[in-house]
């Protein structure tokens, strides 16, 4: 073996050896089994950190709830962090080494090339949305620092998702304006959970349970009842969820301040976009001192109509009692006046005349007074439909001999059905026409009486004469018991017919008046129900 | 002959100086001359070290021409642009 392949033998030994040693420095690399490597540099050697003081910082970059991205000018990604490819719903290894573009939409293009140009001078901000991978848009505010490291320019972006901070934002004014409107409300409003729990409630429905109730369960609050029992929120909510809602109805509530209260509730689902019920929303209108006037109301309605009925009793009593009496002063008066008329001086025949005449003026007076006090009472059974021609040929017929001694004329439309007793109608057009006759002046009487039909299907009768007529200052005045607008002199009667005919249109729901100036005639006028309404009181 | 697609991987770590502008220069280059005729993965060291002990990468930046031909690593500094091109078989 020569002297050269000796000395290649000695190299060859001397290599392998030299490899070995690399591979095992490669290997305690690869293995994990170095902190640091040397390396010798052109400034020297430099120590690299296998496992250095970065480590925290690239875990926090990693981990952080932004967004980052490392840039070069022309906008291609050569870093991007975890959260970023989350925000674009792209994994970082496609991002990595794609264009920035291919997240911003073409709007926001221009804006992100400004905000290079600015990041130029060290910093720019800016808010624009972010392309996903599923072509949704997220709001974001990104932030460039430009960067240099070993003399190349990087650009490093912060981005900051504002989808939750819009939304809270949006939540925020909505939240603003239900509560709003919640405290605004003089209703008792409420909102309740599924489960019954109170999420909202309006100061009104604070002061209505006497103290704070969020988050209560709504039953013990809100302690109502309606027929049926206790108001539970599990029956509330099956009849919310079934009908769609609640509308008006009426319970009672005892306050843990031992208050009782009349409530109307109302109540309308609250559904989630899927259709599952999430809650109500409710209002407790308070009805308390309504229900106390209507009751208060109900009961003077009733304590009126007592008295009434004792002042109609007492009325009839008085005037059928006193007649009898009154009958014995006529009877013995007028016996004196036959014995001994002109054996006393002659004033005391005159005394004795006028004693007579009142008697048989207070007759008259007491019977008027209890033909009114009859119209009030009801006839036997409900009123009837009636013939208001057939009523008015009757009364006519009792004015024969009247109508062709003063040369009366008296015509008449053909009249409806009314829903009316006959005895009132009959009334009604007998004391009308009476009148007429009484207060018609100088030239023969002429009447019409014609009726139409209102729209809610009562008829206005109207009876029409060409008497002295009534001067407007007395129209009201007419109907009142008693009231006489002329001295007894000239026209007899006690005032009593009109109060009578006003009395029998209200006990049908109706109204008369009279139109007339004085000197022109009047038309005298009422309402009373039609065949098919159901106005009778009767 | 149809020329096979060139197929690249390329680690690196972080935002290191020396990855970040491997991805530059790698990126730009397959951009401008192979459009469409190349297949390029980015592989961050720190987010999937297994991947770099499979393919035996013990230096960062290490990019692989996979195919076509014989596979061939660069370590290194990429920013020498005549060694990238021969090593991709690219003409100078």
């Amino acid at each position: 073996m020569g002297v050269t392949e000796k000395n290649h033998f000695a190299r060859i030994a001397e290599l392998e050896t030299r490899l070995a040693e690399a591979e095992e420095t490669l290997d305690a690399i690869r293995q994990g089994g170095v902190d640091a490597v040397v390396i010798n540099g052109p400034t020297g050697e430099q120590v690299y950190a296998l496992e250095g003081p970065d480590h925290p910082y690239r875990v926090l970059v990693e981990e952080m709830h932004q967004g980052t991205v490392t840039l070069d000018p022309d906008g291609l990604i050569l870093y991007c962090n975890r959260q970023f490819a989350a925000m674009v719903k792209t994994p970082a290894e496609e991002v990595i080494g794609s264009r920035i573009q291919r997240f911003l939409t073409q709007d926001d293009e221009s804006a992100f090339s400004a905000l290079i140009a600015t990041a130029a001078s060290g910093h720019s901000q800016g808010e624009l949305s972010l392309l996903t991978g599923n072509d949704e848009l997220v709001p974001v505010l990104l932030s460039l620092n430009r960067l240099e490291m070993s003399g190349i320019e990087h650009l490093c972006a912060v981005i900051t998702d504002l989808t939750e901070a819009r939304r809270n934002e949006a939540i925020v004014k909505e939240e603003q304006l239900s509560r709003l409107i919640l405290e605004q409300t003089a209703e008792p409003v409420i909102v309740i959970d599924a489960r019954g729990k109170i999420l909202r409630a309006g100061e009104a429905a604070r002061r209505l349970a006497g103290s704070s109730v969020v988050f209560q369960d709504f039953s013990n609050a809100f302690p109502i009842f309606d027929q049926e029992g206790p108001v539970t929120v599990s029956r509330l909510l099956s009849v919310v969820r079934s009908q769609r809602g609640v509308r008006s109805i009426e319970v009672s509530m005892h306050s843990s301040q031992g208050h009782a209260y009349a409530l109307l509730l109302s109540a309308s689902p609250l559904w989630s976009p899927g259709r599952e019920l999430l809650g109500c929303v409710l209002t407790l209108t308070d009805i308390t001192e309504r229900k106390h006037a209507e009751e208060e109301l109900a009961h003077q309605a009733e304590q009126l109509a007592q008295s009434n009925s004792d002042l109609r009793q007492f009325a009839y009593s008085a005037s059928h009692d006193l007649q009898e009496p009154l009958r014995h002063l006529a009877i013995y008066t007028e016996l004196l006046q036959q014995r001994y008329e002109g054996k006393l001086d002659p004033e005391a025949d005159q005394f004795i005349q006028r004693t007579i005449d009142a008697a048989h003026r207070m007759e008259r007076l007491l019977k008027d007074l209890l033909s009114y006090t009859h119209a009030t009472d009801a006839p036997q059974g409900a009123a009837a439909s009636v013939d208001a021609n057939t009523v008015l040929a009757k009364v006519l017929a009792t004015f024969e001999q009247r109508i062709a001694k003063e040369h009366a004329v008296i015509n008449s439309n053909t009249l409806p059905v009314l829903c009316v007793h006959e005895v009132h109608l009959s009334q009604l057009f007998q004391n009308l026409i009476s009148n007429s006759f009484k207060y018609h002046g100088n030239a023969p009487l002429k009447m019409h009486i014609w009726a139409d039909q209102a729209q809610d299907g009562t008829w206005q009768l109207s009876v029409e004469d060409n008497g002295i007529g009534i001067d407007g200052r007395y129209h009201q005045q007419v109907f009142g018991l008693f009231k006489r607008l002329h001295g007894s002199s000239r026209y007899t009667g006690n005032g009593i017919g009109l109060a009578i005919c006003q009395k029998i249109v209200q006990r049908y729901g109706g109204k008369v008046w009279v139109e007339s100036t004085s000197g022109e005639g009047s038309i005298f006028r009422f309402t009373l129900p039609g065949e098919e309404s159901n106005h009778a009181k009767a | 002959m149809v020329q096979q697609d060139l197929d690249l991987r390329l680690y690196v770590a972080g935002t290191g100086a020396k990855s970040l502008r491997a991805i530059q220069i790698i990126t730009r280059l397959c951009e401008t001359e192979l459009a469409g005729r190349y297949r390029l993965e980015i592989v961050d060291v720190y987010r999937h070290p297994a991947r770099a002990v499979e393919d035996q990468v013990v230096a960062i930046p290490t990019l692989i021409k996979r195919a076509p031909g014989a596979i061939k690593r660069l370590v290194g500094d990429l920013s020498h642009e005549a060694r990238v091109r021969s090593g991709l078989g690219l003409a100078a």
